[in-house]
């Protein structure tokens, strides 16, 4: 029977470097994938996820409720990618690098393998989806991707990003609405 | 009649239609959810728009998973090894015994005394030469009024050893 995370969570507050490395491994696509998708540029999000669990280490002991790991290191990944936002930079870097389809983000890499007509269909549908995410203003943006690729309910996005849960709420319907608009040619084929 | 009931229906829709992108996240309100739920039973207009709203944000799970660069551990350990190497905040939780020792010990150096600052000594009375000059003083003008030797203050002196 697997150790619960909150077991893990305690060993790792105790300074257990073992049981902060399976914490790590454990979260470290997801994070990763988080930020990549908010910031775009594969190598940023990679420096930023580093530093989100060098801060998740730090702050570990001041964690009080090792049930709550998970939500407390999306509040930090959150907080990463918004004070990244805040600090000078010299240009935006697009997911999809400058919107071509050539060169830039995974996606824009064309898919030179032979294969059914239905690959090239979904590699079109996730490129589409990705623009569409790309276009949600980024306060929409976070919280639908909380939400809806990392699972973290209303109420753990309010705890956080320090909103209220009727923002939030109100921010997912918004960023839906968004999305249905922005999808609408794949929503008729879907 | 039959028109005014169509701009009323129109009018319902268009309203919960405002209320439909929040509807699966709990929002916007009990009042609002009821006439949501009330109303998809009977349009089924406004139940394609909420089935159109789940597929928009059904497509996300469409996107990419982009696994963690492989080398992250490695240069995760070199930062955290350089962080341990500088001193480490304490736990709050354990922070609380030796502050609230410090304030305890503060609290009882008042109160024995130990901390408060004492009074200077006085300075020691030279009751040898306090005698002399005024027994001095008694020979030459017996009534001046400093010439009477202060009993108390050579007693004083005495008792304290000086």
């Amino acid at each position: 029977m697997p150790e619960p995370e909150e077991a893990i969570v305690r060993r790792a507050q105790d300074g257990d470097r073992e049981a902060f490395r399976t914490l790590f491994e454990r979260y470290r696509d997801p994070v990763f994938g988080y930020v990549r998708r908010m910031v775009g540029d594969p190598e940023l999000a990679a420096d930023l996820a580093q530093d989100v669990f060098l801060r998740a280490y730090q702050g570990l002991p001041r964690l009080k409720a090792p049930g709550a790991f998970r939500g407390w290191l999306y509040q930090i990944a959150a907080n990463r990618v918004r004070d990244h936002w805040k600090s000078p930079r010299p240009e935006m870097l697009s997911l999809e690098g400058g919107g071509g389809e050539e060169g830039g983000g995974e996606l824009a890499v064309a898919d030179t393998r032979p294969g059914p007509e239905r690959v090239a269909v979904r590699e079109h549908l996730r490129l589409a989806v990705s623009r569409a995410v790309e276009k949600l203003v980024p306060e929409r943006q976070e919280v639908v991707l909380l939400h809806h690729l990392h699972g973290l309910e209303v109420r753990e996005i309010a705890r956080a990003l320090g909103l209220a849960e009727g923002t939030v709420k109100s921010r997912l319907g918004r960023a839906r609405a968004d999305l249905r608009r922005h999808l609408a040619d794949w929503m008729e084929e879907s | 009649m039959a028109k005014s009931r169509q701009e009323s229906s129109m009018a319902r829709c268009a309203r919960v239609r405002e209320w439909l992108p929040e509807y699966d996240y709990g929002g916007p309100g009990v009042w609002q959810r009821w006439q949501v739920a009330r109303h998809l039973g009977c349009c089924p207009e406004c139940a394609r728009e909420l089935a159109g709203l789940r597929r928009a944000t059904a497509l996300l799970t469409a996107l990419p998973t982009e696994p963690a660069p492989a080398d992250m551990w490695a240069s995760l350990e070199r930062e955290l090894a350089r962080v341990e190497r500088a001193p480490a905040p304490a736990r709050p939780g354990r922070r609380v015994v030796p502050a609230l020792a410090a304030a305890v010990a503060a609290a009882l150096a008042v109160g024995l005394g130990v901390w408060y600052p004492r009074p200077e000594p006085a300075a020691p009375l030279p009751v040898a030469s306090y005698v002399r000059s005024h027994l001095a003083l008694s020979r030459a003008q017996p009534f001046a009024p400093g010439a009477g030797i202060d009993t108390l203050v050579v007693l004083t002196a005495v008792g304290e050893g000086r």
